[in-house]
Protein backbone atom coordinates (compact mmCIF):
# COMPACT_ATOMS: atom_id res chain seq x y z
CA UNK A 1 0.00 0.00 0.00
CA UNK A 2 2.29 2.46 1.00
CA UNK A 3 4.78 1.25 -1.44
CA UNK A 4 2.62 3.37 -4.08
CA UNK A 5 3.38 6.94 -2.78
CA UNK A 6 6.97 5.66 -4.49
CA UNK A 7 5.02 6.72 -7.93
CA UNK A 8 3.52 9.79 -6.28
CA UNK A 9 6.51 12.51 -7.28
CA UNK A 10 6.60 11.17 -10.89
CA UNK A 11 2.71 11.31 -11.10
CA UNK A 12 2.82 14.60 -9.52
CA UNK A 13 5.60 15.53 -12.06
CA UNK A 14 3.25 15.03 -14.83
CA UNK A 15 0.31 16.20 -13.84
CA UNK A 16 2.56 19.71 -13.15
CA UNK A 17 3.92 19.74 -16.34
CA UNK A 18 -0.15 19.72 -17.77
CA UNK A 19 -1.53 22.44 -15.29
CA UNK A 20 1.78 24.35 -15.15
CA UNK A 21 1.47 27.11 -17.86
CA UNK A 22 -2.55 27.71 -16.42
CA UNK A 23 -0.90 28.18 -12.98
CA UNK A 24 1.20 30.68 -14.71
CA UNK A 25 -1.41 32.61 -16.71
CA UNK A 26 -4.31 32.03 -14.52
CA UNK A 27 -2.83 33.38 -11.43
CA UNK A 28 -1.49 36.73 -9.57
CA UNK A 29 2.40 36.38 -10.77
CA UNK A 30 3.92 36.24 -7.44
CA UNK A 31 1.80 33.27 -6.33
CA UNK A 32 2.64 31.41 -9.81
CA UNK A 33 6.18 32.22 -9.78
CA UNK A 34 6.37 31.02 -5.51
CA UNK A 35 3.88 27.89 -6.57
CA UNK A 36 5.42 26.85 -9.79
CA UNK A 37 9.46 26.76 -8.09
CA UNK A 38 7.86 25.02 -5.18
CA UNK A 39 6.58 22.24 -7.33
CA UNK A 40 9.49 22.24 -9.44
CA UNK A 41 11.83 21.64 -6.64
CA UNK A 42 9.26 19.23 -4.79
CA UNK A 43 9.46 17.37 -7.97
CA UNK A 44 12.68 17.00 -8.29
CA UNK A 45 13.50 16.58 -5.12
CA UNK A 46 11.03 13.62 -4.82
CA UNK A 47 12.00 11.77 -7.68
CA UNK A 48 15.54 11.90 -6.30
CA UNK A 49 14.27 10.59 -2.81
CA UNK A 50 12.24 7.70 -4.27
CA UNK A 51 15.19 6.57 -6.76
CA UNK A 52 18.05 6.88 -3.89
CA UNK A 53 15.64 4.90 -1.54
CA UNK A 54 14.95 1.69 -4.14
CA UNK A 55 18.89 1.88 -4.82
CA UNK A 56 19.34 1.84 -0.64
CA UNK A 57 16.91 -1.05 -0.89
CA UNK A 58 18.94 -3.05 -3.41
CA UNK A 59 21.72 -2.48 -1.83
CA UNK A 60 20.72 -4.05 1.06
CA UNK A 61 20.09 -7.73 -0.37
CA UNK A 62 23.58 -7.42 -1.38
CA UNK A 63 25.57 -9.57 1.78
CA UNK A 64 27.86 -7.43 1.96
CA UNK A 65 26.89 -4.25 2.16
CA UNK A 66 27.93 -2.06 5.28
CA UNK A 67 24.15 -2.03 6.13
CA UNK A 68 24.90 -5.71 8.12
CA UNK A 69 23.22 -8.68 7.10
CA UNK A 70 19.46 -8.61 6.38
CA UNK A 71 17.10 -11.37 5.72
CA UNK A 72 16.57 -11.28 1.77
CA UNK A 73 13.57 -13.38 2.12
CA UNK A 74 11.57 -10.84 4.70
CA UNK A 75 12.85 -7.92 2.73
CA UNK A 76 11.09 -9.40 -0.70
CA UNK A 77 8.06 -10.56 0.87
CA UNK A 78 7.45 -6.74 1.69
CA UNK A 79 8.99 -5.33 -1.60
CA UNK A 80 8.97 -7.22 -4.54
CA UNK A 81 10.93 -5.26 -6.40
CA UNK A 82 14.04 -7.54 -8.31
CA UNK A 83 17.50 -6.03 -7.27
CA UNK A 84 18.18 -4.89 -10.77
CA UNK A 85 15.28 -2.12 -10.74
CA UNK A 86 17.05 -0.92 -7.69
CA UNK A 87 20.36 -0.33 -9.11
CA UNK A 88 18.94 1.33 -11.89
CA UNK A 89 17.22 3.30 -9.91
CA UNK A 90 20.03 4.64 -8.40
CA UNK A 91 21.75 5.03 -11.41
CA UNK A 92 19.18 7.73 -12.65
CA UNK A 93 19.17 9.55 -9.40
CA UNK A 94 23.24 9.69 -9.69
CA UNK A 95 22.69 11.04 -13.32
CA UNK A 96 20.35 13.36 -11.54
CA UNK A 97 22.41 14.80 -9.09
CA UNK A 98 25.29 14.77 -11.61
CA UNK A 99 22.97 16.29 -14.06
CA UNK A 100 22.23 19.38 -11.64
CA UNK A 101 25.80 20.03 -10.63
CA UNK A 102 26.95 20.08 -14.47
CA UNK A 103 24.10 22.47 -15.44
CA UNK A 104 24.87 24.48 -12.25
CA UNK A 105 28.28 24.66 -13.19
CA UNK A 106 27.80 26.11 -16.65
CA UNK A 107 25.07 29.10 -15.08
CA UNK A 108 28.15 29.85 -13.06
CA UNK A 109 30.61 30.31 -15.80
CA UNK A 110 28.10 31.68 -17.86
CA UNK A 111 27.30 33.89 -15.12
CA UNK A 112 31.08 34.68 -14.81
CA UNK A 113 31.55 35.55 -18.62
CA UNK A 114 28.39 37.98 -18.43
CA UNK A 115 29.74 40.25 -15.60
CA UNK A 116 32.79 40.38 -17.37
CA UNK A 117 31.04 41.58 -20.74
CA UNK A 118 28.69 44.30 -18.66
CA UNK A 119 32.08 45.68 -16.99
CA UNK A 120 32.95 46.49 -20.47
CA UNK A 121 29.02 47.58 -21.49
CA UNK A 122 30.87 51.20 -19.90
CA UNK A 123 29.19 53.87 -18.08
CA UNK A 124 25.70 53.59 -16.94
CA UNK A 125 22.77 55.59 -14.81
CA UNK A 126 20.75 54.07 -12.94
CA UNK A 127 21.88 50.73 -14.57
CA UNK A 128 20.89 51.63 -17.89
CA UNK A 129 22.90 51.05 -21.12
CA UNK A 130 21.70 52.08 -23.92
CA UNK A 131 23.36 50.91 -27.46
CA UNK A 132 23.45 52.05 -30.67
CA UNK A 133 21.83 49.26 -32.53
CA UNK A 134 18.69 49.80 -35.36
CA UNK A 135 17.72 46.15 -34.20
CA UNK A 136 14.77 46.23 -31.51
CA UNK A 137 16.43 44.68 -28.11
CA UNK A 138 15.68 45.20 -24.58
CA UNK A 139 17.12 43.09 -21.71
CA UNK A 140 18.03 43.12 -18.38
CA UNK A 141 20.91 41.79 -16.88
CA UNK A 142 21.40 40.56 -13.61
CA UNK A 143 24.57 39.95 -11.75
CA UNK A 144 27.43 41.86 -9.97
CA UNK A 145 26.84 44.92 -11.95
CA UNK A 146 23.40 44.53 -12.78
CA UNK A 147 22.28 46.21 -15.80
CA UNK A 148 19.01 46.89 -18.46
CA UNK A 149 20.45 47.13 -22.00
CA UNK A 150 17.87 48.92 -24.33
CA UNK A 151 18.69 49.64 -28.25
CA UNK A 152 18.31 52.71 -29.73
CA UNK A 153 16.17 50.38 -32.41
CA UNK A 154 13.89 49.59 -29.51
CA UNK A 155 13.32 53.18 -28.24
CA UNK A 156 12.06 54.53 -31.66
CA UNK A 157 9.85 51.29 -31.75
CA UNK A 158 7.95 52.73 -28.74
CA UNK A 159 5.77 55.91 -27.75
CA UNK A 160 7.07 57.53 -24.69
CA UNK A 161 4.84 56.26 -22.07
CA UNK A 162 5.41 52.68 -23.47
CA UNK A 163 9.23 53.14 -22.87
CA UNK A 164 8.26 53.86 -19.75
CA UNK A 165 6.98 50.31 -19.38
CA UNK A 166 9.61 48.62 -20.64
CA UNK A 167 11.71 50.09 -18.03
CA UNK A 168 10.05 49.28 -15.52
CA UNK A 169 9.39 46.10 -16.65
CA UNK A 170 13.07 45.50 -16.71
CA UNK A 171 13.48 47.03 -13.52
CA UNK A 172 11.69 44.91 -12.23
CA UNK A 173 13.45 42.14 -12.76
CA UNK A 174 16.53 43.30 -10.94
CA UNK A 175 14.96 44.85 -8.45
CA UNK A 176 13.12 41.37 -7.43
CA UNK A 177 15.82 38.81 -8.50
CA UNK A 178 13.60 37.51 -10.82
CA UNK A 179 16.76 35.19 -11.87
CA UNK A 180 16.56 33.76 -9.00
CA UNK A 181 13.08 31.80 -9.89
CA UNK A 182 14.17 31.21 -13.10
CA UNK A 183 17.28 29.25 -12.78
CA UNK A 184 15.99 27.03 -9.65
CA UNK A 185 13.11 25.88 -12.19
CA UNK A 186 16.28 25.47 -14.66
CA UNK A 187 18.35 23.23 -12.36
CA UNK A 188 14.74 21.04 -11.47
CA UNK A 189 14.60 20.99 -15.00
CA UNK A 190 18.13 19.49 -15.68
CA UNK A 191 17.40 16.71 -12.86
CA UNK A 192 14.44 16.03 -14.15
CA UNK A 193 13.22 16.18 -17.72
CA UNK A 194 9.61 15.98 -17.02
CA UNK A 195 9.57 19.01 -15.11
CA UNK A 196 10.84 21.05 -18.79
CA UNK A 197 6.90 22.59 -19.02
CA UNK A 198 6.91 23.64 -15.50
CA UNK A 199 10.39 25.26 -15.93
CA UNK A 200 8.68 26.90 -19.19
CA UNK A 201 6.16 28.26 -17.27
CA UNK A 202 8.50 29.64 -14.44
CA UNK A 203 9.53 31.75 -17.17
CA UNK A 204 6.04 33.29 -18.07
CA UNK A 205 4.99 34.05 -15.12
CA UNK A 206 8.61 35.42 -14.06
CA UNK A 207 7.76 38.02 -17.36
CA UNK A 208 3.75 38.38 -16.17
CA UNK A 209 5.29 39.50 -12.40
CA UNK A 210 7.57 42.31 -13.97
CA UNK A 211 4.43 43.14 -16.94
CA UNK A 212 2.22 43.69 -13.56
CA UNK A 213 4.72 45.51 -11.51
CA UNK A 214 5.39 48.05 -15.12
CA UNK A 215 1.32 48.42 -15.01
CA UNK A 216 0.67 49.36 -11.68
CA UNK A 217 3.95 52.29 -12.74
CA UNK A 218 2.25 53.39 -15.92
CA UNK A 219 -1.56 52.61 -14.33
CA UNK A 220 -2.58 50.98 -17.46
CA UNK A 221 -2.36 47.47 -18.48
CA UNK A 222 -3.76 47.80 -21.92
CA UNK A 223 -0.63 50.11 -22.70
CA UNK A 224 2.10 47.49 -21.43
CA UNK A 225 0.23 44.89 -23.69
CA UNK A 226 1.05 47.60 -26.10
CA UNK A 227 4.40 48.13 -25.20
CA UNK A 228 4.73 44.02 -25.00
CA UNK A 229 3.30 43.89 -28.30
CA UNK A 230 5.00 46.44 -30.21
CA UNK A 231 8.67 46.05 -28.83
CA UNK A 232 7.91 42.17 -30.11
CA UNK A 233 6.52 42.97 -33.25
CA UNK A 234 9.57 45.51 -33.50
CA UNK A 235 12.07 42.77 -33.00
CA UNK A 236 10.88 40.30 -35.82
CA UNK A 237 13.98 40.60 -37.90
CA UNK A 238 16.01 37.41 -35.97
CA UNK A 239 13.93 34.56 -37.08
CA UNK A 240 16.61 31.68 -35.81
CA UNK A 241 13.84 29.76 -34.99
CA UNK A 242 13.76 27.77 -31.45
CA UNK A 243 12.52 30.65 -30.13
CA UNK A 244 8.63 29.41 -31.27
CA UNK A 245 7.65 28.67 -27.46
CA UNK A 246 8.96 32.25 -26.51
CA UNK A 247 6.73 33.68 -28.85
CA UNK A 248 4.02 31.80 -27.17
CA UNK A 249 4.88 33.82 -24.22
CA UNK A 250 4.55 37.40 -25.59
CA UNK A 251 1.04 36.16 -26.77
CA UNK A 252 0.47 35.02 -23.42
CA UNK A 253 1.39 37.86 -21.72
CA UNK A 254 -0.51 40.19 -24.26
CA UNK A 255 -3.48 38.48 -23.62
CA UNK A 256 -3.41 38.41 -19.52
CA UNK A 257 -3.02 42.01 -20.10
CA UNK A 258 -6.21 43.06 -22.51
CA UNK A 259 -8.06 40.95 -19.93
CA UNK A 260 -9.41 43.44 -17.05
CA UNK A 261 -9.84 40.16 -15.19
CA UNK A 262 -8.27 37.18 -15.83
CA UNK A 263 -9.80 33.93 -15.31
CA UNK A 264 -8.58 32.51 -12.28
CA UNK A 265 -7.24 28.91 -12.49
CA UNK A 266 -8.33 26.89 -8.50
CA UNK A 267 -8.27 23.71 -9.73
CA UNK A 268 -4.45 24.16 -11.58
CA UNK A 269 -3.87 25.77 -8.50
CA UNK A 270 -4.79 23.43 -5.93
CA UNK A 271 -3.39 20.37 -7.75
CA UNK A 272 -0.06 22.28 -8.12
CA UNK A 273 -0.21 22.98 -4.02
CA UNK A 274 -1.19 19.86 -2.77
CA UNK A 275 1.33 17.83 -5.43
CA UNK A 276 4.05 19.49 -4.11
CA UNK A 277 3.28 18.88 -0.67
CA UNK A 278 2.47 15.73 -1.52
CA UNK A 279 5.86 14.73 -2.79
CA UNK A 280 7.46 15.55 0.62
CA UNK A 281 4.65 13.56 2.07
CA UNK A 282 5.08 10.29 0.15
CA UNK A 283 9.15 10.81 0.22
CA UNK A 284 9.09 10.72 4.14
CA UNK A 285 7.06 7.95 4.19
CA UNK A 286 8.66 6.00 2.01
CA UNK A 287 11.91 6.58 3.89
CA UNK A 288 10.32 5.72 7.07
CA UNK A 289 8.79 2.71 5.93
CA UNK A 290 12.20 1.81 4.09
CA UNK A 291 14.06 2.18 7.88
CA UNK A 292 11.08 0.24 9.55
CA UNK A 293 11.50 -2.64 6.86
CA UNK A 294 15.30 -3.07 7.00
CA UNK A 295 15.24 -3.34 10.89
CA UNK A 296 12.76 -5.68 10.43
CA UNK A 297 14.53 -7.28 8.07
CA UNK A 298 17.93 -7.01 10.12
CA UNK A 299 16.08 -8.21 12.84
CA UNK A 300 14.68 -11.54 11.56
CA UNK A 301 18.11 -12.51 9.67
CA UNK A 302 19.64 -12.38 13.14
CA UNK A 303 17.15 -13.60 15.20
CA UNK A 304 17.18 -16.86 13.02
CA UNK B 1 -6.43 57.46 -18.79
CA UNK B 2 -4.73 57.04 -15.14
CA UNK B 3 -1.51 57.86 -14.42
CA UNK B 4 -0.26 55.32 -12.53
CA UNK B 5 2.30 56.16 -9.69
CA UNK B 6 4.56 58.51 -9.11
CA UNK B 7 7.94 57.65 -10.32
CA UNK B 8 10.99 56.80 -8.30
CA UNK B 9 14.02 59.60 -9.17
CA UNK B 10 15.74 56.79 -10.66
CA UNK B 11 13.22 55.74 -12.99
CA UNK B 12 12.33 59.24 -14.09
CA UNK B 13 16.00 59.45 -14.72
CA UNK B 14 16.22 56.34 -16.83
CA UNK B 15 13.24 57.77 -18.69
CA UNK B 16 15.70 61.03 -19.22
CA UNK B 17 17.98 59.37 -20.20
CA UNK B 18 16.00 57.13 -23.00
CA UNK B 19 14.09 60.03 -24.26
CA UNK B 20 17.63 62.29 -24.80
CA UNK B 21 19.26 58.59 -26.43
CA UNK B 22 17.13 58.88 -29.51
CA UNK B 23 16.55 63.15 -30.03
CA UNK B 24 18.00 64.23 -32.78
CA UNK B 25 19.55 67.53 -30.83
CA UNK B 26 19.99 68.64 -27.71
CA UNK B 27 16.71 69.04 -25.42
CA UNK B 28 15.41 71.46 -23.06
CA UNK B 29 13.30 70.78 -20.16
CA UNK B 30 10.49 72.02 -21.55
CA UNK B 31 10.85 69.84 -24.26
CA UNK B 32 11.58 67.03 -22.53
CA UNK B 33 8.63 67.37 -20.45
CA UNK B 34 6.28 67.34 -23.61
CA UNK B 35 7.88 64.03 -24.67
CA UNK B 36 7.66 62.42 -21.65
CA UNK B 37 4.41 63.04 -20.31
CA UNK B 38 2.18 66.02 -18.96
CA UNK B 39 1.50 64.92 -15.38
CA UNK B 40 5.35 65.51 -14.42
CA UNK B 41 6.08 68.99 -13.26
CA UNK B 42 8.59 71.41 -14.84
CA UNK B 43 10.51 72.03 -12.03
CA UNK B 44 11.12 68.19 -11.49
CA UNK B 45 12.49 67.60 -15.04
CA UNK B 46 14.66 70.49 -14.69
CA UNK B 47 15.61 69.10 -11.07
CA UNK B 48 16.28 65.72 -12.35
CA UNK B 49 18.12 66.97 -15.64
CA UNK B 50 20.63 68.87 -13.62
CA UNK B 51 21.43 65.94 -11.52
CA UNK B 52 22.11 64.03 -14.37
CA UNK B 53 24.34 67.03 -15.63
CA UNK B 54 25.87 66.61 -11.60
CA UNK B 55 26.34 63.19 -12.40
CA UNK B 56 28.32 63.53 -15.61
CA UNK B 57 25.90 61.95 -17.70
CA UNK B 58 24.78 64.89 -19.45
CA UNK B 59 26.79 67.83 -21.18
CA UNK B 60 24.13 70.86 -21.58
CA UNK B 61 24.78 74.37 -23.41
CA UNK B 62 22.68 77.13 -23.23
CA UNK B 63 19.69 77.50 -25.54
CA UNK B 64 17.50 80.63 -24.96
CA UNK B 65 17.22 81.26 -21.21
CA UNK B 66 17.35 77.54 -20.17
CA UNK B 67 19.81 74.93 -21.08
CA UNK B 68 19.51 72.34 -23.48
CA UNK B 69 20.89 68.36 -22.34
CA UNK B 70 22.33 65.68 -24.96
CA UNK B 71 23.78 62.51 -23.59
CA UNK B 72 27.45 62.92 -22.40
CA UNK B 73 30.35 61.67 -25.27
CA UNK B 74 26.86 59.58 -26.90
CA UNK B 75 26.72 55.73 -26.42
CA UNK B 76 28.28 55.13 -29.97
CA UNK B 77 31.96 54.20 -29.39
CA UNK B 78 32.88 51.18 -30.94
CA UNK B 79 33.90 49.58 -28.06
CA UNK B 80 30.04 49.63 -26.35
CA UNK B 81 28.14 48.58 -29.22
CA UNK B 82 31.00 45.90 -30.07
CA UNK B 83 30.37 44.67 -26.46
CA UNK B 84 26.28 45.11 -26.66
CA UNK B 85 26.94 42.56 -29.82
CA UNK B 86 28.78 39.98 -28.14
CA UNK B 87 25.84 40.42 -25.40
CA UNK B 88 23.51 39.53 -28.19
CA UNK B 89 25.57 36.52 -29.08
CA UNK B 90 25.41 35.08 -25.79
CA UNK B 91 22.10 36.10 -25.33
CA UNK B 92 20.94 33.40 -28.08
CA UNK B 93 23.57 31.28 -28.21
CA UNK B 94 22.48 29.01 -25.26
CA UNK B 95 19.01 28.30 -24.20
CA UNK B 96 19.67 29.09 -20.57
CA UNK B 97 17.96 32.09 -19.94
CA UNK B 98 18.77 32.12 -16.86
CA UNK B 99 22.30 34.08 -16.43
CA UNK B 100 20.67 37.04 -19.40
CA UNK B 101 17.61 37.16 -18.10
CA UNK B 102 14.55 38.07 -19.87
CA UNK B 103 14.68 39.90 -23.09
CA UNK B 104 11.84 42.03 -23.01
CA UNK B 105 10.36 40.54 -25.64
CA UNK B 106 11.30 37.33 -27.92
CA UNK B 107 11.50 36.98 -31.78
CA UNK B 108 7.95 35.88 -33.34
CA UNK B 109 7.24 33.33 -35.73
CA UNK B 110 4.84 34.33 -38.75
CA UNK B 111 1.34 32.67 -37.17
CA UNK B 112 2.27 34.21 -33.59
CA UNK B 113 2.51 37.66 -35.66
CA UNK B 114 -0.18 37.51 -36.97
CA UNK B 115 -2.37 36.26 -33.76
CA UNK B 116 -0.72 39.14 -32.09
CA UNK B 117 -2.14 41.45 -34.18
CA UNK B 118 -5.39 40.25 -34.20
CA UNK B 119 -5.61 40.49 -30.11
CA UNK B 120 -4.45 43.86 -30.61
CA UNK B 121 -7.13 45.11 -33.55
CA UNK B 122 -9.57 43.37 -31.10
CA UNK B 123 -8.51 45.66 -28.09
CA UNK B 124 -8.48 48.43 -29.68
CA UNK B 125 -12.11 47.86 -30.78
CA UNK B 126 -13.29 46.82 -27.73
CA UNK B 127 -12.36 50.33 -26.64
CA UNK B 128 -13.90 51.77 -29.57
CA UNK B 129 -17.67 50.47 -28.78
Amino acid sequence: MILAAAFVPFLVGGVGARVARRVATGLPPVAAVALLTTLAASVAAGCAVVLLLAGLLALAEVPTAALGHVSVDALRDHVPMPPAVGFAAAAIALLMVLSVLWHALRLATRAGSIDAATARLGPAVDNLVIVRDPGALAYAVPGRTPRIVVSTGMLRALSAPERRALLAHEAAHLRYHHQCYVRLGQLAASANPLLRPVCRAIELAVERWADEIAAREVGDRVLVAHAVAAAALAHRPAPRGALAAAGANVLDRVRVLLTPKPRRQPVAAALSAVGAAACWVAALLLADHLDELLELAHRISSGG
Amino acid sequence: MAQGRARTSGGLEREIIACLAIADEPMTPAQVQAEIGGDLAYTTVMTTLSRLYAKRALVRSPRGRAFAYQLVGDVSTAQASLTAHQMRALLEAGEDRASVLSRFVQTLDGESEQLLRELLSDAREAKRR
